[in-house]
């Protein structure tokens, strides 16, 4: 590999993914001609909204960023470098996701097929953007090369409403919140990237508020018992996910003098809330039990990790994690079968009422 | 259209219980979105054309069966744009969509009552690292704005 080219980290369960779809299907479920009554009003707009292009002269680098990653050394230079391969990587996914809908969409559904490139052309400016951070540590990922290489993961349309819906509000909270906490702390901002945060998050925010669009022009997903099934299911892996990943990694958080368990906290439950607003039922993250569960899952995650990283012979490795596995799996049935909150938007038949507003 | 003088416009809005609107921690995001929204206009060099109304007087005269269903006091996002209002219905969920037909800048924007005082947050129901934005940040959009740019 070419030498400053950032070999791409080992892909894992947490590691940020590359999806696919069932492009056909898409086509089927957005083409005018064969949904005559497919409703548009918000997806114009959305269109709107994605014209607009809110940060078009907004991502742009000055002198500062070099100098403050030149004062990044030691440990915390490792562990910021992997927050900005992992961001860039999960940024550049969705680039191609989207760019690939926008082309597929482009005969059957022009407005639709729209805002997937106009969501493509966020993605690779944020994707862009971290990658020139990354200049500034001597690295640069090849984009390139993961394009070709990566391992990518199939998902059902559906799957990827509620899935990508959920990861680009998430990705608003978690940014906005590091974000509006950097603002009130300055001395604990550690690179000027921090500072575009508040621009960024409102990109994110926009592509979750498209999905919900979509969702709603769809209310054949967010109707019926196997609806609640999947919402849930999506949640619950969504937010176990990041808590897991967040606190294997929270030496990063604590460098910008955030709680690692508290952030995630928070960022949960917001997040949790704002997808009450369409999703037809939500996991209730805010029982003790529900955290209960979650952190019984990092002590859980901890053991599997050290059994992974110990020296013994692979066939006692695999012993080893049989009865941790069989506990992660019972703590995660545990999550699903906990206490969930009737939810929907204001106006799809199959909500819960919203009685006043 | 001139009426005694007055530029008649379509206006649409949005209104929900100034709690939800102004004091939610869910709702932070309505604040960032109004002050990139203002920035944005003023690189465009656009005019104005949205405005927080706490307690629009047209709300009980103009539509007396769906004011039932609104908290008091209320507050409403006001707008010639009907696009965006549309946009923002999709953002927020929980606010009652409402065409308030042609009127003035006057009676689209008149409010009845002053902004309320809220009580401070409950910080053990506060789960954030950081600490709320300063009431307050609404002013920025009240219709005194439209009036100033006027004269």
């Amino acid at each position: 590999m070419r030498k400053g080219i950032k070999e791409a980290a080992d892909e894992t369960v947490l590691t940020p993914r590359f999806y696919t779809t069932d492009f056909d299907e898409m086509e089927e479920l957005f083409s005018l001609e064969k949904n005559p009554t497919l409703e548009m009003d918000e997806f114009d707009a959305m269109l709107s909204e994605f014209r607009t292009d809110y940060n078009q002269t907004h991502f742009v680098r000055n002198e500062t960023f070099k100098k403050a990653a030149d004062n990044i050394t030691g440990p915390a230079r490792k562990i910021f470098i992997e927050f900005l391969e992992r961001s860039c990587t999960a940024e550049f996914s969705g680039f191609l996701l989207y760019k690939e809908l926008g082309r597929r969409l482009k005969k059957t559904n022009p407005v639709v097929a729209e805002i997937f490139t106009l969501m493509s052309r966020d993605e690779a400016r944020h994707a862009g953007f971290l990658n020139k951070a990354m200049s500034d540590f001597n690295l640069a990922l090849d984009l390139g090369f993961l394009t070709k290489n990566r391992k990518y993961t199939f998902f059902r349309p559906q799957y990827i409403f509620y899935a990508t819906y959920l990861s680009e509000k998430i990705g608003y909270w978690r940014y906005i919140s590091i974000y509006r906490h950097l603002q009130r702390n300055p001395d604990n901002q550690l690179y000027p990237l921090f500072e575009y945060f508040e621009n960024w998050c409102q990109d994110e925010n926009r592509h979750g508020d498209f999905f919900s669009a979509i969702l709603k022009s769809q209310p054949q997903f967010l109707d019926g018992w196997t609806s609640k099934l999947w919402s849930r299911f999506f949640c619950l892996s969504v937010y176990v996910t990041m808590y897991l990943n967040d606190h294997q990694r929270s030496a990063f958080y604590e460098s910008l003098g955030l709680n690692t368990t508290q952030f995630n906290r928070h960022v949960i439950i917001e997040t949790n809330k704002t997808t009450a607003r369409i999703f037809p039922e939500v996991p209730d993250c805010e029982t003790p039990e529900f955290w209960d569960h979650m952190e019984k899952l990092i002590v859980l995650n901890r053991k599997l990790i050290a059994i992974g990283q110990s020296d013994a012979p692979a066939v006692l490795k695999n012993l080893q994690r049989l009865p941790v596995l069989e506990r992660f799996a019972a703590e995660l049935m545990q999550l699903f079968i906990g206490k969930t909150v009737a939810a929907g938007a204001d106006g799809v038949e199959s909500s819960a009422p919203i009685p006043c507003y | 259209m001139l009426v005694a003088g007055k530029q008649l416009s379509k206006w649409y809005a949005l209104v929900a219980n100034a709690e939800f609107m102004l004091h939610d921690v869910q709702n932070e995001a309505f604040a960032e979105q109004l002050r990139e929204r203002v920035r944005l206009f003023g690189e465009k060099e656009r005019k104005q054309d949205f405005f927080l109304v706490c307690e629009p007087t047209w709300l009980d005269k103009q539509f007396p069966q769906e004011a039932k269903r609104v908290g008091r006091p209320c507050v409403a996002l006001v707008s010639t744009d009907k696009i965006w209002i549309t946009f923002m219905k999709l953002r927020l969920d929980r606010v009652m969509k409402l065409d308030l037909g042609e009127l003035t800048p006057e009676q689209a924007l008149d409010a009845g009552a002053p902004y309320p005082e809220f009580p401070p947050l409950d910080r053990t129901k506060w789960t954030a690292p950081y600490s709320p934005y300063k009431p307050g940040w609404w002013n920025a959009f009240e219709p005194a704005v439209f009036f100033n740019n006027c004269q």
